[in-house]
């Protein structure tokens, strides 16, 4: 049976560095909610901006169903014949209730003042538009239709960790929750 | 400038018949709305149904922009198509219509491909392209032709610059087909 870690966080709290960790150190595969939703954008070709994400994810989801993103991961991850799987992204309700039929699944919320993720926000390129928005923008984002139920996922992980520190720190923490 | 050729046509008329003629004798490079459709439905692990199709494009319309899938597919023509001459298949309504036209004006040209209903039912009876093909019957075909999503391809098809009428053998086709690129070449 393959190990399953769910990663849980508001914007920029880090979630995408400790998957990257994860994989690298300990040889896991990563798998991201958002991934199926950016191959269609670039079939579509158009930008990766989070509204064009936020805004193909719900038609879709109404069209076909609540959980189809789920879906896709479950039957992604179920057909991975990596032993060591990594989720990122989880952010709706109905996801989490999808990820935890998996057997195997643990998950993780990874946390960091609004600040200190403004400031990561802007400096990274991860989506288009990011590196222009003010701080208020940002906030106004984690109101948004995909960010709310963020923190209610989150509170349903019984492991929390704090990235309001230096990579090393973060680096430690993993390892410490990697070896118990 | 290459000639792009527009393809509307009814389930089962024989656009494919058309397309793989174009692509076998005069070198076309075959594009497809139908395949950008296809590939996202099998990404999100739905069943391969002409439903699902166009459920798909009738979301991503409402949500995107009455053209983003005809966008779409002018883009993949503009960075992939290496020919002079290219098929744009899969155009369905009057707003599928208007970006080839203002891209490509004179160089575009709608052909509507059609057949007596009958015989497009037989014809999809027997290739099963998509699930659930095989399996419907004469007036589920009939009742399926008469949503809005296929009502609007009469609508298309009567801007077309050609009509080619495929209710006789494949030769006959062949011999339209012909003629018509004799006009357009």
């Amino acid at each position: 049976m393959p190990k399953i870690i769910g990663l849980v966080g508001p914007m920029a709290s880090g979630k995408g560095t400790v998957a990257k960790y994860l994989a690298e150190k300990y040889h896991g595969r990563v798998f991201g909610f958002s991934t199926p939703l950016r191959d269609i954008l670039t079939r579509l070709h158009m930008d990766h901006t989070r509204e064009n994400m936020a805004n193909l994810s719900t038609i879709l989801r109404q069209q076909f169903g609540q959980d189809l993103i789920s879906r896709v991961i479950v039957a992604d991850i179920t057909e991975a014949k990596e032993e060591f799987l990594i989720l990122d992204g989880i952010r709706r309700l109905s996801d989490i209730d999808a990820a935890k039929t998996m057997p195997g699944f643990v998950l993780w919320a990874v946390q960091a003042d609004s600040q200190t993720r403004y400031q990561r926000l802007v400096r990274r390129q991860q989506n288009a538009g990011d590196q222009q928005k003010t701080y208020e923008q940002f906030l106004n984002d984690e109101q948004s239709e995909a960010d709310k139920t963020i923190a209610a996922v989150a509170a349903q992980s019984r492991i929390i960790i704090d990235n309001n520190g230096d990579l090393e720190k973060l680096y430690k923490k993993i390892d410490e929750l990697m070896t118990n | 400038m290459p000639k792009i050729i527009g393809l509307v046509g009814e389930k089962g008329a024989g656009k494919g018949t058309v397309s793989d003629y174009l692509t076998k004798y005069y070198g076309a490079e075959h594009f497809g709305s139908s395949d950008i459709l296809k590939r996202t439905v099998s990404d999100l692990n739905l069943p391969l149904t002409r439903d699902n199709f166009i459920k798909l494009a009738l979301v991503l319309k409402e949500g995107f922009g009455a053209t983003v899938v005809m966008d779409a597919l002018i883009e993949d023509i503009e960075s992939e198509a290496k020919g002079d001459l290219i098929i744009a298949d899969g155009i369905r309504m009057l707003d599928d219509l208007k970006p080839f036209k203002e891209k490509y004006g004179a160089t575009f040209t709608l052909v509507y491909v059609t057949a007596d209903v009958r015989l497009r039912y037989e014809r999809s009876a027997k290739r099963q392209e998509k699930v659930g093909e095989g399996e419907m019957t004469f007036e589920q075909f009939l009742a399926e032709e008469r949503r809005l999503t296929e009502l609007s391809i009469h609508e298309v098809g009567r801007q077309a610059d050609f009509i080619l009428n495929n209710d006789g053998e494949q030769q006959d086709l062949e011999k339209q087909i012909q003629d018509m690129m004799e006009k357009i070449l």
